[in-house]
């Protein structure tokens, strides 16, 4: 197997100073020494708890962040130093309502973020329609996003990253703000990608669709990781991912 | 490319207000600056004791475009940032210094605008007398000031990337400018290290040029189109310089997001 992503000994800190008339330095270590490696072609599930480390380990593989310490190559180039080679070909979705154009429409704000990409004109217009429609916004194309529900918002957003036709797409939570619908139809998408032999990187805080989805896992508390494994070998003994994964993340776990 | 840069431009713009709405336009884009420079122009005839304000027309209406492409150029990193847009731009392939003056073609055509509509009142209201000036002289004189205060704003903006304190850095900039260029105190007047100043700053030779061509000052009109052209060059250059250095930065210290 291919491996698409190699994650060495990553550590980041964030540093802010504090205090009035006496300055000193606070440091937060988001991410602790982890190493773990994702293979071409799979979905790959990245959960914790709130604050252990999942987006800050997105943003370092997305080229938004550098390091502070270890390394981080995807398709073999390093995210920092080497992200030109990598931007043109992945994408990320985060969850929640910002991130587009309120005042433009879909197709407008598609149009927008797709010349991000210096995609050709006649293939991008191609694009947008076809991903409207996966998306389900052929209708309200060409409406304001600022009249979108909270869920048509988080549909758009998976059509922008959608735009460049990544070959590894990064999900920080999607699933967030979406109905039972559109989670399924975002579900749907994920398997899609797969089919297509596209690399899915994705943190969800939905345990099942975890484990309906992913062929490997990896589970951070407090920027470590805890377990990694295909979902079966995580269960073990649990009755299911959800009981498996309390009992790694809860507090006395050891 | 040509294509994409000008979609990008009116995209821009139409996702960032709302596009050619007349009401917002006239308030805002129009009326604002027109009603500062009628302020200033009557404090300079009290304060110089003048009845001739070509001088402050000249000046404010220089200063109008000015702003407009400082604080529109300035601040787009901060608007991204603060709508969660920057993190989808910085992780794109494309060239962010041509993104930034994309986002920037409206605003400076408005600038363009607003510098006309500060003649127009400068005539209409204190008489000035522009029927004598070479029209093309004239779009040139704004042209270069354009150039020159839009180098600025690009560089200004590569800051938005690294600072927090935008609205601080834009707000001292506009007044630096209204000190130094020679929009409000003519720059003979000032102390020498402020005189330095003048000169390494956008306008103070649009400004003197556009004096010039009015007959309210002396001097070589080419030589100061040519500087202020030398200087837009730089602030340019130097944007294009700082901005993979403030980027790296960024990345080093997370302020994508937030700071």
């Amino acid at each position: 197997m291919e491996k698409i992503i190699e994650v060495t000994h990553l550590k980041r800190d964030y540093s802010t100073m504090r205090g009035t008339f006496k300055k000193y330095k606070e440091t937060i270590h988001a991410v602790k020494d982890i190493s773990f490696s994702v293979n071409k072609g799979e979905i790959f599930g990245f959960l914790g708890q709130n604050g252990a480390g999942k987006t800050t380990t997105i943003k370092v593989l997305t080229t938004l962040l550098a390091p502070t310490a270890g390394s981080c190559k995807v398709m073999g180039y390093d995210t920092f130093g080497q992200e030109k080679q990598i931007r043109k070909r992945i994408n990320f979705i985060f969850g929640g309502e910002m991130g587009v154009y309120r005042r433009l429409s879909a197709r407008d704000n598609l149009r927008y973020f797709g010349n991000l990409y210096l995609i050709d004109k006649k293939v991008q217009e191609e694009r947008i329609d076809r991903i409207l429609r996966l998306v389900d916004l052929t209708d309200s194309a060409d409406n304001l996003a600022e009249t979108y529900s909270k869920g048509m918002i988080q549909r758009l957003q998976i059509a922008r990253g959608l735009m460049n036709d990544p070959e590894i797409l990064f999900m920080d939570e999607p699933t967030v703000g979406l109905d039972p619908l559109g989670a399924r139809m975002l579900r749907d998408i994920i398997l899609k990608l797969k089919s297509n032999d596209k690399t899915v990187f994705l943190t969800t805080h939905y345990l099942p669709e975890a484990e309906e989805l992913c062929d490997h896992l990896v589970i951070l508390k407090k920027g470590e990781i805890v377990a990694s494994g295909t979902p079966k070998e995580i269960i073990g003994d649990a009755a299911n991912l959800e009981e498996a994964y309390i009992s790694l993340v809860k507090d006395d776990a050891k | 490319m040509i294509r994409r840069f000008f979609e990008q431009a009116w995209l821009y713009h139409k996702g960032r207000a709302a596009a050619f709405k007349l009401s917002e336009f006239l308030c805002f884009d129009a009326g604002y600056p027109v009603i500062t420079l009628i302020f200033y122009c009557l404090l300079a005839s009290y304060c110089f004791q003048t009845t001739n304000l070509t001088h402050w027309v000249i000046g404010n209406a220089f200063l109008m475009c000015t702003n407009t492409c400082i604080f529109g150029l300035g601040s787009i990193f901060n608007g991204e940032r603060y709508n969660g847009r920057l993190r989808s731009i910085i992780a794109s392939p494309c060239n962010k210094l041509a993104l930034i003056l994309a986002n920037g073609v409206f605003p400076a055509l408005f600038a363009a605008i607003s510098v006309i509509g500060g003649f127009l009142v400068g005539a209409l209201i204190f008489h000035v007398d522009f029927s004598g000036v070479n029209p093309a002289l004239m779009a040139l004189t704004i042209l270069c000031a354009m150039l020159a205060a839009t180098g600025l704003g690009l560089l200004l903006a590569v800051f938005g990337l690294i600072s927090d304190s935008m609205h601080l850095i834009l707000n001292c900039m506009s007044y630096v400018l209204m000190i130094f260029t020679g929009a409000e105190f003519p720059v003979s007047q000032l102390p020498l290290p402020g005189q330095w100043i003048s000169q390494i700053l956008p306008l103070t030779r649009s400004i003197k040029a556009m004096n010039i061509l009015l007959g309210n000052a002396s001097g070589d009109y080419l030589s100061l189109i040519l500087c202020e052209l030398f200087t837009a060059a730089c602030y340019f250059l130097s944007a294009w310089a700082l901005l993979r250095l403030a980027e790296q930065a960024c990345r080093k210290n997370g302020t994508f997001d937030l700071f």
